[in-house]
Formats: C-alpha cells, sequence, structure tokens
C-alpha cells in the first residue's frame, strides 16, 4: 500500500520534466544543426575565394610564361648573371672543373619579372575592379644549372612564385594571396 | 492528499506539458526546415564550385585557341550545358556562361633587361668577369617584335555560373564568378 502510494506521488509532475527535457534535446540538436551548417557555409564561401585566387596566380604564371617564350635569349643571360658565371662558357656539372662564380646579380631576372602583373595590363573584363582582382610574381630565381656537354648546351631550373590575391564581398571575407611555385627550364647554347 | 486533487493536478499539469511542447516544438519545426534548405544550398554551392573549377581548367588549359577566341567578345556556352546553358545535377539547376576578351598584340609591352657582356675570346676558365649590366631594361611591343602573329597573345577569360532550385529563381549570392588570364606562347 505504502509502495503505491510513492508511486502515485512519484508519478504526479513528471509530465513538465518530461516535456522539458525532451524540448532541451531538440533545441541542442537543432543549434548543433544550425552552427554545423554556417561552418559548412563558411567552407563554401573559403572554396569560392580559394578558386578565384588561385586561377589569379595562374594568370600571373600564364603573363611569366608568354614573356619567357618571347624572350627567352633575356631570361637566360639574366638567369646566368644572376648566378655570376659568364654566359658564354660552360657550366660543368663536375665540383673540380666548376667556373669560379663572380658577382651574382639577380636585378636582370627581377627587371625580367616585374612587370607581369594585373596593374601593368588592365583586366578587359567589364565590371571588374582591379583592386579586388591582382596577380603579380613575387620572387623569380635559378636554382640549379649545367652544362650538357654532348648537346653544348646549358640548361638553368628556374623557379619563379606567382601570387593571386583577391578580395570578395560576399561572406564579407578579407584579402586572400594564395601562392603558385612553378620551375622552367631556359637553355642557352655554348 | 485525496484522490480528487491528484486527478485535477495531472490534467493541468498535462495541459501545460503539451502547450510547452507545443511552443517549443512549431519554432523547432521552423528552424528544421531552414537547417534543410540550408544543407541543400551547401550541396548546391559545392557543386557549383565543382563545375566552375573544372570549366575554369578547361577554358585554361585544354580548349584549342581558335575554339577559345571563336565568338570572342559575347557570352558563350559551358561545356556542361545539355540544352544551351542550363544543366540539372541533384535536384538543382546550374547555368554558366564564359567571355572571352582579347588583348591586342600592340597593347602588350615588355620591359626586357638589358646586359652587355664582355668579348667571348676574353674568358679565362675559371676566372671570368661578368660585365653585364642587369637593371636597364628596353620596352618593347609584342605586335612590333612578332608583327606575322595574328593571334591574340594574351586573352581575358570570365565564367559565371548561378544556380537555383528548381522552384525557385536566380538570385545574386548564388553566382560565382572566375577569372583568368591564358597566354598563347609565341612559337619560336
Amino acid at each position: 500500500m505504502k509502495t503505491e502510494t510513492y508511486k502515485r506521488l512519484f508519478r504526479r509532475g513528471i509530465a513538465i520534466p518530461i516535456v522539458l527535457l525532451f524540448c532541451l534535446c531538440v533545441m541542442v540538436m537543432v543549434s548543433s544543426l544550425v552552427y554545423f551548417r554556417k561552418e559548412s557555409k563558411q567552407q563554401n564561401i573559403n572554396t569560392f575565394q580559394f578558386l578565384q585566387v588561385n586561377f589569379l596566380a595562374q594568370s600571373a604564371a600564364q603573363h611569366l610564361l608568354l614573356k619567357l617564350s618571347a624572350f627567352p635569349q633575356d631570361a637566360y643571360d639574366a638567369g646566368v648573371l644572376s648566378l655570376g658565371y659568364c654566359p658564354f662558357r660552360g657550366i660543368p656539372a663536375s665540383v673540380n672543373e666548376m667556373p669560379a662564380a663572380g658577382n651574382k646579380d639577380p636585378a636582370g631576372l627581377v627587371t625580367f619579372a616585374n612587370d607581369c602583373t594585373s596593374a601593368n595590363l588592365a583586366w578587359l573584363i567589364p565590371g571588374i575592379s582591379p583592386n579586388d582582382w591582382k596577380y603579380n610574381i613575387s620572387d623569380f630565381e635559378i636554382i640549379s644549372a649545367y652544362t650538357d656537354a654532348v648537346k653544348r648546351q646549358t640548361v638553368l631550373t628556374a623557379q619563379f612564385s606567382s601570387i593571386g590575391e583577391g578580395k570578395m564581398a560576399r561572406g564579407n571575407m578579407g584579402t586572400r594571396k594564395e601562392r603558385l611555385v612553378k620551375t622552367v627550364q631556359l637553355t642557352g647554347q655554348n | 492528499m485525496n484522490l480528487k486533487n491528484r486527478h485535477a493536478v495531472s490534467l493541468v499539469e498535462i495541459m501545460i506539458a503539451v502547450s510547452i511542447l507545443a511552443m517549443s516544438v512549431l519554432p523547432i519545426a521552423g528552424l528544421l526546415t531552414y537547417a534543410t534548405r540550408g544543407t541543400r544550398e551547401q550541396d548546391a554551392e559545392g557543386i557549383a564550385a565543382n563545375l566552375a573549377k573544372e570549366e575554369m581548367n578547361r577554358l585554361m588549359y585544354v580548349i584549342t585557341r581558335d575554339n577559345l577566341i571563336n565568338g570572342a567578345g559575347t557570352a558563350q556556352s559551358w561545356s556542361y550545358g545539355q540544352a544551351g546553358r542550363v544543366v540539372e545535377m541533384k535536384g538543382n539547376i546550374f547555368e554558366g556562361e564564359y567571355t572571352v576578351y582579347k588583348h591586342s598584340n600592340s597593347s602588350l609591352n615588355f620591359k626586357v633587361p638589358q646586359m652587355t657582356f664582355h668579348e667571348p675570346q676574353l674568358c679565362v676558365a675559371g676566372g671570368e668577369t661578368q660585365t653585364g649590366v642587369p637593371g636597364t631594361s628596353l620596352d618593347l611591343n609584342m605586335q612590333t617584335l612578332y608583327p606575322a602573329i595574328t593571334w591574340p597573345l594574351l586573352v581575358d577569360i570570365c565564367l559565371k555560373i548561378k544556380w537555383r532550385l528548381p522552384s525557385g529563381v536566380f538570385e545574386p549570392r548564388n553566382e560565382l564568378i572566375l577569372i583568368g588570364r591564358r597566354a598563347f606562347p609565341v612559337e619560336n
């Protein structure tokens, strides 16, 4: 009899706590859903901005590749001088036969790459703000050089970094930069 | 506490519980609808980003020069349009177009470093001296240098993609623009 009374007393007032607990659980679930949705949305905006800026960096690479194709000898000469070697001599792979390097002067390479920027050649696309869509070449250097004695050809391996910089109105995102590193070979006859 | 009172409490209690449940479930149902719509939008955004990347890669590196510059200046249909520019994927409608803008070769000027070298015969192994004078440059025009080239050496590409649900309309926030510059290297 006493147990029955306890049970009834316990049952009294249980509906409201159960409902409140249920509501709390559902609210937590929905809140997490909304939170993850916001996070995911931000990721999509990040992806959009990455794509935009990455293609700007690729545009810079294209710009410099055009210049390299148009002036290969000038690029080669500037590259050799940046190493301090004489452009008329070979660079044997053997350490014992390596020519002594003179003054290393990268100014030629810097001049060569410096004008491959979006500021130097305006976009023809209407409605594009040049401040929001920018690219440039940040560095251009020779990372290795050797002479292929059989071909009588000196091969310089050059590396450049192209930078894309973009600003996206959507999502109040700030300026984003992406760096793209590309390696090219410059050759000269000896 | 007698039996009568207990019954009355249960009824009031259940009524309060039901009203609390109703008050909380209705907004939650609204939030769930919002979250479901959001998930679908994100899905569409993800597909749009992938389509845009693929299409832009095609325009930058795959499509031939002649095909790319054909119709330059006017909007062209992207490669995904089965009927016109529209394609349906996972219940979303995507529409894309690109426009190519040709740079005149006469507008392409490049600074080329000027260097002067010593006499080749004066080189001494192990003791070369460079007499190059980097730092000075010469402005050269591509049209003047390569008058035989009739095609544009550099083009600007603008790709626009927008998306919507089948029942919805295109909104400015559901639009992605990618721009790029493609070069056609000089063939020496």
